[in-house]
């Protein structure tokens, strides 16, 4: 690893990685929070209803954002499965471990704002879509992996046994991407490609682009702290854990 | 604002998505705080002991 930057290889060690991290959890707090407000207030009062939909398309300016990231945090899974599989690198486990949680409750929110969305629009809140069933298969993939960690009391086994689910469990991801292309579909195709053509009018980007990058701060930094909790209870019996417990470091 | 408020109709869907969205996300920021003051208390009761 002494390709990487030194401040990067600081952060391999669990003491400086706990101390150091503490400061940029707050900044992505303060940054994601900030933008949501901004993203959303504008999104809810700010742009003018949509045609067809009416009002009730204000609802995608949190479905899009959690939905993205539900699965770019599962995609991050599969990587540090990856990482942990070959290089035994303990820090991909714990990654592994902070971000699971916040990816399930994402998914959650992409299903549950989904299905309020579906009401109005649909006329259902639940159909038997591709799109639907294939996030529901990774809220379920995302469930398996933390109840498999409760389960096997070796922990070992346990990450190698994640990492393994993680791996497979990444093959629905372009399943949900292309669902609405391969099946026949109530969801809308995608309206916004990487590379591709945005179909949203140029009035509705700002305060949706705002929230997508909100979403990936905010994220990045509840996973930040998720980590920094693991890193501690780990490292229980060391002495920097027992100094910072007896309050003589930060 | 009343129009703000009942949107069309649509008030009730759009402000409880977001209403729930606030609700998973302060729930999901505040938790790993919350599971760290415990374990600190938790083992400051353990090293007093």
């Amino acid at each position: 690893m002494k390709f990487l930057p030194s401040w990067m290889q600081r952060l391999a060690s669990p003491q400086y990685f706990f101390l150091d991290v503490k400061v940029w959890i707050v900044w992505l707090y303060v940054l994601g929070v900030v933008g949501l407000l901004v993203g959303s207030i504008w999104g809810l009062a700010f742009v003018p209803a949509e045609r067809l939909q009416g009002d009730s398309f204000r609802i995608m300016f949190v479905h899009v954002p959690v939905a993205i990231f539900a699965q770019i945090v599962y995609i991050s899974i599969a990587v540090a499965g990856v990482v942990h599989l070959v290089w035994k690198l303990k820090m991909a486990d714990v990654y592994m471990a902070a971000a699971a949680p916040v990816g399930f409750w994402l998914t959650a929110l992409a299903l549950g704002s989904g299905m309020i969305w579906g009401m109005p629009t649909w006329g259902t809140p639940w159909e038997w879509d591709a799109r639907i069933v294939t996030t529901f298969i990774l809220l379920i993939l995302y469930l398996g992996l933390i109840v498999l960690r409760q389960v096997i009391p070796n922990p070992a086994r346990a990450t190698f046994a994640l990492s393994i689910l993680a791996i497979v469990g990444a093959i629905n991801i372009p399943i949900i991407k292309y669902s609405v292309v391969w099946f026949e579909t109530l969801h809308q195709p995608a309206s916004i490609e990487l590379f591709g053509e945005i179909s949203i009018d140029a009035i509705y980007r700002f305060p949706l682009f705002t929230n997508i990058a909100s979403v990936f701060i905010l994220t990045a930094g509840i996973i930040l702290a998720n980590m920094r909790f693991e890193t501690i209870v780990r490292n229980a019996s060391k002495t920097w854990v027992r100094s910072w417990i007896q309050g003589r470091d930060r | 604002m009343m129009e703000l408020l009942t949107m069309d109709g649509h008030g009730i869907y759009v402000w409880s998505t977001y209403i729930l969205t606030t609700i998973v996300l302060i729930g999901l920021g505040t938790f790993p705080f919350i599971q760290l003051r415990r374990f600190k208390q938790r083992n400051q009761e353990d090293i007093e002991l």
